[in-house]
Formats: C-alpha cells, sequence, structure tokens
C-alpha cells in the first residue's frame, strides 16, 4: 500500500523540481532593446532602434538545449534619431511597415551551455523568413529588489538587407546589418 | 540624400527612358490608328496609353515585382487597369463608375491596411476616395485643351513626385516621375503629329487614373500627407481655354508658361507644407 503510494509521489517531485529549472520568463520591455547598426556611405554606422516588443522565453539551465524564446517587434515603433529618416525607413522604400508590421523571431534550437550559445531562429522581417543564428551570452539573474525574479541575455547577429527584400539604396546604405538584443524577463 | 553612387543613366533609364520611349510607341501607333479610321478602337484603347508606358517604369523601380501579386506594389502595379477602363463607361454613370471602380481597385492593393481598419474608418475612407476620384474626372472631362491640359498634369505630377519624396519613399516619387515621362512623350507626339485634341486628351484623362492610385499609395502606405497631394491637385479645377491660341495668336510659349505658372503654385505651398523640419540626411 505504502509502496504503490510513494512511487506516484516520487514521480510527482521529480516534475516539479524539473520544471523548476525550466523557467517561463515575460519580455520586460523597460529593459529591452533591439538595435540595428548600418553602414552609412562607408564612414559610420548608423544605429536605429525599436523602442516597443513583446516577447516570452524560457530557460532551462540545467538543459540550456531546451531554452527557447518568441519576440515580437513593432516595425513602427522605429528610431533613428531622425524623424525624416524614420519616416523614410519605415516607408515602402525599406521596411514597409503599413504592409508588415511586425518583425518577429522564434527560436528553433539552441546550442551551448546555461551562460552562452548559439540560438538558432525563424525571423520574419519584411515578408520574408529566414533563418538566423543569434549569438547569446547570459548576463545574469537573481531576484530584484521587489520580489520579481529576473534573467538578462544579451545577442548579436548579422543578416543581410537584400536577403529580406529590402534592396533600395545598395549603394550608399550597407547591405549587412548588425542586430543588437538587450533582453530582460521577469519570470512568470 | 545618402549620396550613393548609382549613375545618372542608370536611375533615369526607369523613370524617364522606358516609360517615353514606350509612351511614344504606343501613342504613335494610337494616333496612326485613329487617322486610318480606327476611331472606336483608338477611343477604347487611349486611356491605357500611360498604364502601359508607365509598367516599363514600374517594372524597373520594383525589380521585385510578383505575378501573381504577392505585396501591396505588385498590385498597385496592375490595378489601375480597373480605373482606366472605367472611364470608357457610359457618360452618365462614368464618374461614379470610375470612383467605384478606383476606390475597389485601391482597397485590394491595400488590403494589409483595410483589414486593420474598422468599418466606420472603412467607409469614411471609401466616402473621401468617391469623392476625390469623381471630382477629379468630373474636372477632367470639362477640359478641351490638349495642349494646356497635359502640361498642366505633368506639372502637377512633378510637384507631387516631389512632395513624395521629401515626405518619405523615393521609389514612390519615382514612379510617379515615370508617369510624367509617359505622358510628356505623349504631348510631345500628339504636338509634332498635329493629331485632333480627343485622343490625346483622352490620354490624358487615363493617366489621372494611374497618378491617383500612386499618390493613395503614398498616402496610405508612405503616410505622405493628403492635404498637401490634395493641395497640389487644385490646378485641375482649372478649366483651361479651348486652343485660345488659333484664334487670338498668341504664342504657344505664353500659353505654356501660363499653365506652368499656375499649375506649379500650389505644388510650392504642398513642398511648404511637408518640408521637413530637421535638415534632410
Amino acid at each position: 500500500m505504502i509502496k504503490s503510494l510513494i512511487k506516484p509521489v516520487l514521480l510527482s517531485a521529480a516534475l516539479i523540481s524539473g520544471s523548476a529549472f525550466a523557467a517561463d520568463y515575460k519580455v520586460d520591455p523597460a529593459h529591452t532593446a533591439i538595435l540595428f547598426k548600418i553602414n552609412h556611405l562607408g564612414f559610420s554606422e548608423t544605429v536605429v532602434r525599436f523602442n516597443s516588443m513583446e516577447g516570452e522565453y524560457s530557460y532551462d539551465e540545467k538543459t540550456p538545449s531546451a531554452s527557447s524564446i518568441t519576440v515580437t517587434i513593432d516595425a513602427d515603433s522605429l528610431d533613428s534619431n531622425h524623424e525624416a529618416r524614420d519616416k523614410h525607413i519605415k516607408s515602402p522604400d525599406f521596411l514597409d511597415t503599413k504592409q508588415y508590421p511586425e518583425i518577429t523571431f522564434t527560436s528553433t534550437g539552441y546550442q551551448g551551455n546555461a551562460t552562452q550559445g548559439v540560438l538558432t531562429g525563424e525571423l520574419s522581417l519584411h515578408g520574408i523568413t529566414k533563418t538566423v543564428d543569434l549569438n547569446i551570452v547570459k548576463i545574469g539573474e537573481g531576484k530584484d529588489p521587489w520580489g520579481n525574479y529576473r534573467s538578462g541575455f544579451n545577442g548579436t547577429t548579422t543578416i543581410k538587407r537584400s536577403e529580406f527584400g529590402v534592396d533600395q539604396m545598395m549603394g550608399g546604405i550597407g547591405d549587412e546589418i548588425k542586430v543588437e538584443l538587450f533582453i530582460e524577463g521577469i519570470r512568470k | 540624400m545618402y549620396g550613393e553612387s548609382v549613375s545618372p543613366l542608370m536611375m533615369l533609364l526607369p523613370i524617364v527612358i522606358y516609360p517615353m520611349l514606350a509612351a511614344l510607341v504606343i501613342s504613335f501607333i494610337l494616333f496612326k490608328l485613329a487617322k486610318s479610321g480606327k476611331v472606336k478602337t483608338a477611343y477604347w484603347l487611349a486611356p491605357l496609353v500611360i498604364w502601359l508606358a508607365w509598367l516599363t517604369a514600374a517594372q524597373g523601380i520594383h525589380t521585385r515585382w510578383n505575378f501573381p501579386p504577392r505585396q501591396a506594389m505588385d498590385w498597385l502595379l496592375l490595378m489601375p487597369l480597373i480605373p482606366t477602363l472605367a472611364m470608357r463607361t457610359p457618360q452618365n454613370i462614368r464618374m461614379a463608375g470610375f470612383g467605384v471602380a478606383l476606390v475597389l481597385s485601391f482597397a485590394v492593393v491595400a488590403q494589409p491596411i483595410v483589414g486593420r481598419m474598422s468599418l466606420v474608418e472603412i467607409i469614411s475612407h471609401a466616402i473621401g476616395g468617391l469623392l476625390v476620384a469623381g471630382i477629379t474626372l468630373m474636372a477632367a472631362e470639362r477640359q478641351h485643351n490638349s495642349f494646356r491640359f497635359p502640361v498642366s498634369l505633368i506639372v502637377m505630377m512633378t510637384m507631387s513626385a516631389l512632395v513624395t519624396g521629401i515626405s518619405s519613399s523615393l521609389s514612390l516619387a519615382q514612379m510617379i516621375g515615370g508617369i510624367c515621362a509617359a505622358l510628356g512623350a505623349v504631348w510631345l507626339m500628339a504636338l509634332m503629329l498635329k493629331t485632333e485634341p480627343q485622343i490625346p486628351l483622352l490620354i490624358a484623362r487615363g493617366s489621372l487614373a494611374v497618378w491617383l492610385m500612386v499618390l493613395a499609395y503614398a498616402h496610405y502606405y508612405a503616410d505622405v500627407s493628403v492635404w498637401a497631394l490634395l493641395l497640389l491637385a487644385l490646378p485641375l479645377l482649372i478649366k483651361w481655354p479651348s486652343a485660345s491660341h488659333k484664334k487670338a495668336k498668341r504664342p504657344r510659349w505664353k500659353d505654356l508658361a501660363g499653365t506652368v505658372l499656375a499649375s506649379v503654385i500650389p505644388g510650392l505651398l504642398a513642398l511648404w507644407l511637408i518640408w521637413p523640419e530637421q535638415p534632410l540626411y
């Protein structure tokens, strides 16, 4: 009788402890930023950021390969610190944000350890979806002063805008876009 | 803006050379058709001239054109055909027919935006579109001067290209440039061949369908101010006196200068309206 009770209790305990490691986080937009850097005439890099995004991620310290993330960026929230240029980048010449209002990234796999690795996923930009690899570095995790549990990561990748159908002004503006992701999440 | 190193010829080819050549060839055939007695066929084909010529420009600017259409810009290339054909509907329903055709055609082009609109927004935008299209066609049908009306249109189109380019989208400005080039070629051809005014006037009216579609695209997809676009199109309401130069023996350059001046002033005001506060980058 006792034996038959012990087995399910142990199984449940194992499941509960397992799920404690695979924590789900909601992206905190106030502490998350996505930057695009693009070459300008070969002289410098122009930095563009997106001010509005939402997403969720799952971080499993014990089995990092089970980690995953989904981020949706409001393409219209683009900010290059120059209003006229923002309007131009949002226009059909570049991102065409009226037609493609969202940029999304959904991970499909992770290779690496608990602190750094490569997150592979599907990036949808300008109506075209391509597989990209994000180099991820864990910055830290722990309780904040208000009792929430947080974790944070940085990610970098380089994409070619022409591969996403954004190919205007290739002479003056670089094809390669360096993407930098600074993400912080609050455990649900 | 960015000082990119693209040769001027490569830029001019799709915007000016292709549509001009296409318009010259098509309008020449059409004028010859009309002269050979096939007037009815020429009348039916005339509104299509600018759309056909403009397609050569548009496919050179929108290089990722798909058929069947996948993006809004793909649809933009095809849909002006419907309001252009609607210009040949019977006189008593032409204004409404053109308005409905233009609004419905643009709704196809603007599917992603229409899909996010509420019913009230859709109705109000449709009413606005019907009004603009109806008034435009009514104003165009009053015109009988095949020398001054196309010139006035070309000036307005040029100003709208500048407004669109400075507001946000260079590719749409280039698309409008293509319409200008095509209409300019037809105007020159009509002058050289000394054709009867009806066919050039019909061709000029046909250009309005393409122009309105591109302007609507510029407003909805590139946030170009609708007020600036309406302002620069005000000279459409001017009824140019019909071929008065023959009676008054006025030199044509005076007519030309007067037409350009009257048509450019609202465009300059529109430019002032949209001029960015920050310096161009």
